[in-house]
């Protein structure tokens, strides 16, 4: 997460409301990766997610207008509701069922079986569990930011999240992995 | 430290986006978007209201006009200016009426309209000098008294004007071509005189441009697209420095020598001060030098007040150039900063293993946060800290890979553009226990508004709301009073929402159905109704 101030960002949305593409540019910059983790993992071809996310920004474009700026947060709660939307689109039509993310191991030093346990266990949570550890995890959010993209309190993610790693902790213990 | 857990989970995400993906992702969405930059500043409203896109809304208006719908619409657009939102509907009632008159008839309607364009776009610049807008938006530009008086201008006026100047520019163009292919040299040379006038009106604003620049409020938005405004038409316009040139090149230079050695005087005469620049005797006024025939190596001098009407004549702006140029006088700022910014409203958002650290400065300057575990905090090379280079006013700085349940000391440092630091006193944080406090949500949703609408002789839309976010269930059977059951016909949402609408279909015509709905909350507290009904119509 950059260190960005939260003026700078206020003023880039503001400028792509006005018809800056160069300003859309440099938003899209910095959330598109923060999304697109978050939507690979629920797709679970990497192409799909590509499409996804390409939609979602086209989409954020054309809904500009409808979106006050009142925080960063909102305005990622703003994108997270398209994005929403988009995946439900996408599940209707594919009927895909998430599963298991083969090679695409981000650093080399877990090993492999390790890896693709762990993943194994976080898919076994319940959506909302896996949810709050992806985003806080593979999209970088701070709870604040949670908090505004799944519209709810800044304290029930934060509880939500030690619960989410209190049960995969508790997962993996029985499956002996010692985490 | 970051639990372990923690530290595998980030581990394990999948690979983020390559550069080479963002540039294929970027590529396609600017072509999803493209079509709809032109239309975006004319049409937010109206796409809006419609609900289309704004490609068909002009579409259709289109239609409406040309099927003799409303004549009141093209009247009232009849006073658009460039920048308006009927101002399209003004250029599509031209068009067809161009696509109506005889060739002859033809021209001169062209440099009609040309002249209206004209009209309208000295309406808008003078617009950009009315005070409708925001008072923080506005910038007095005072300006030595021989140049005008003094002006007041908004921000967004001054975007209005810049891009109506272009707009404008553009359609005469246009014009001016069809003209030329259709072989009526006579109309060309019309449109291009009043092609001419455009450009100095352009000059002006232009000139207008850079004075707004320097005068405005910098929270470095409004000024960086102020300066895109104005590259844009010294583009767009391509303002006839050449043209100039051949008719005074001798006496510019003559001019130049001129006020190159009064600024050498004055430098002179106040060396024995140690003063840089000059405040003593004449006053000096800042201006950009744009040397003819060579735009590129514009720089920015400064010079004798006398001097600032030929250097203006032949195209300098006043104000500095933008960015830094070679030969440019960097000691253009009258007074050094020597004043520290002040800090003020620290505060800290605590979690388990991260802490955001927020406060004020008086000033823009950068942020850093020193902390450690140990009180007294001395900072020394070892020290860990966390710098943001941006230069704000509001700051924040993330601390994370904390322990939990540790006190830790810190502070924070703010330094500005010309190097004088800040520096707070200690202060602390603690941050959180792992076990998390668990607020217990016992209460359940209440359930309000309930009703069946839309009903038809198959189908009904229950709705109702709820005061908290909650999951929605619908039950429904014919016979009352109705027994919730695993056999019960049930439609359901687990979507966390406020606003509930289920629809239930495949329903008998001219029945009367029970139903009963539920909420569940986040928390698992749930709401049941009591029992409701309906009928649905005859076939």
């Amino acid at each position: 997460m950059g260190q960005k101030s939260r003026e700078d960002f206020k003023i880039l949305v503001e400028r792509a409301q006005n018809g800056s593409k160069d300003a859309f540019r440099d938003i899209f910059d910095r959330l598109s990766n923060r999304f697109f983790a978050y939507i690979f993992s629920r797709t679970s071809n990497r192409d799909d997610a590509l499409d996804i996310t390409q939609e979602i920004f086209i989409e954020l474009w054309n809904a500009l207008n409808k979106f006050q700026y009142r925080s960063d947060e909102a305005f990622y709660g703003f994108i997270f509701t398209i994005t929403k939307r988009k995946l439900f689109r996408y599940y209707k039509d594919k009927h895909k069922i998430v599963s298991l993310h083969e090679g695409h191991i981000r650093q080399a030093e877990l090993k492999q079986e390790d890896h693709r346990f762990l993943l194994k266990q976080l898919d076994a949570l319940g959506q909302k569990y896996q949810d709050l550890l992806r985003l806080r995890y593979w999209s970088g959010m701070t709870f604040s930011e949670i908090a505004a993209v799944l519209n709810i309190t800044e304290t029930t993610a934060k509880v939500r999240h030690h619960r989410a790693l209190q049960k995969l902790k508790i997962n993996l213990k029985k499956e002996n992995c010692d985490f | 430290m970051t639990s372990n857990i923690e530290k595998k989970l980030k581990m394990v995400q999948p690979k983020p986006l390559t550069q080479a993906e963002k540039n294929i992702l970027w590529a396609k969405i600017e072509k999803g978007i493209k079509g709809d930059i032109q239309q975006h500043s004319y049409f937010p409203q109206l796409s809006i209201l419609f609900g289309l896109r704004p490609r068909f809304v002009f579409a259709s208006l289109l239609i409406v006009v040309l099927v003799g719908g409303s004549a009141a619409t093209i009247v009232a657009s009849d006073d658009a200016n460039p920048g308006d939102i009927l101002y399209p509907i003004d250029i599509a009632a031209e068009k067809v009426q161009l696509a109506f008159s005889t060739n002859k008839r033809k021209g001169t309607l062209r440099i009609q309209f040309a002249e209206e364009r004209l009209h309208e776009a000295k309406i808008v610049l003078a617009s950009a000098e009315s005070d409708d807008f925001d008072v923080s938006d506005e910038a007095t530009i005072t300006v030595p008294a021989e140049q005008r008086k003094p002006k007041k201008f908004n921000f967004k006026g001054m975007k209005k004007a810049s891009t109506a100047l272009i707009t404008v520019l553009e359609n005469l163009e246009q014009a001016k071509n069809i003209l030329e292919e259709e072989g009526n040299m006579v109309a060309m040379l019309s449109i291009d005189s009043i092609i001419e006038e455009l450009t100095e009106l352009a000059e002006d604003h232009v000139s207008d441009l850079d004075d707004f620049e320097t005068e405005i409020e910098d929270n470095g938005g409004k000024k960086l697209e102020i300066k895109a405004s104005r590259n844009k038409l010294k583009a767009k316009f391509k303002f006839d420095l050449k043209k100039r040139n051949q008719e005074e090149e001798v006496e510019e230079e003559e001019v130049e020598i001129e006020i190159e050695s009064e600024a050498e005087d004055n430098n002179e005469n106040n060396n024995g001060n140690g003063n840089q620049g000059s405040e003593q005797g004449q006053e000096k006024i800042t201006i950009c030098h744009i040397p003819p025939g060579n735009p590129y190596a514009a720089h920015t001098i400064r010079i004798g007040k006398p001097a600032v009407q030929a250097h203006l004549v032949h195209g300098d702006t006043l104000g500095s150039c933008q960015g830094n140029q070679e030969g440019d006088d960097d000691t253009a700022t009258s007074t050094p900063d020597t004043t520290a910014p002040v800090i003020s409203n620290i505060a800290s958002n605590v979690f388990t293993t991260t802490t955001e650290i927020n406060w004020d400065t008086d000033e823009p300057s950068d942020s850093r946060v020193w902390y450690s575990t140990t009180t007294p905090l001395v900072i020394l090379d070892t020290t860990l800290s966390v710098i943001s280079t941006d230069l704000v006013t509001n700051h924040t700085v993330s601390l994370s890979d904390l322990t939990a349940s540790t006190t830790y000391y810190f502070i924070v440092t703010s330094v500005d553009a010309a190097g004088n630091q800040a520096t707070s006193t200690e202060s602390s944080f603690l941050t959180l226990t792992e076990e998390a406090q668990e607020p217990e949500d016992t209460t359940p949703p209440t359930l309000s508004d309930i009703a069946a609408t839309s009903t038809t002789a198959t189908s009904t839309i229950i709705f109702w709301k709820t005061d908290e976010q909650a999951t929605s269930q619908v039950w429904y059977g014919s016979s009352t009073p109705l027994t919730i059951s695993t056999s019960t016909s049930l439609v359901e949402n687990s979507d966390l929402v406020l606003d509930h609408s289920l629809q239930l279909t495949e329903l008998t015509a001219s029945s009367t159905y029970y139903y009963i709905v539920s909420s569940v909350d986040e928390s698992g507290n749930s709401a049941v109704s009591s029992e409701f009904f309906f009928t649905t119509l005859s076939e």
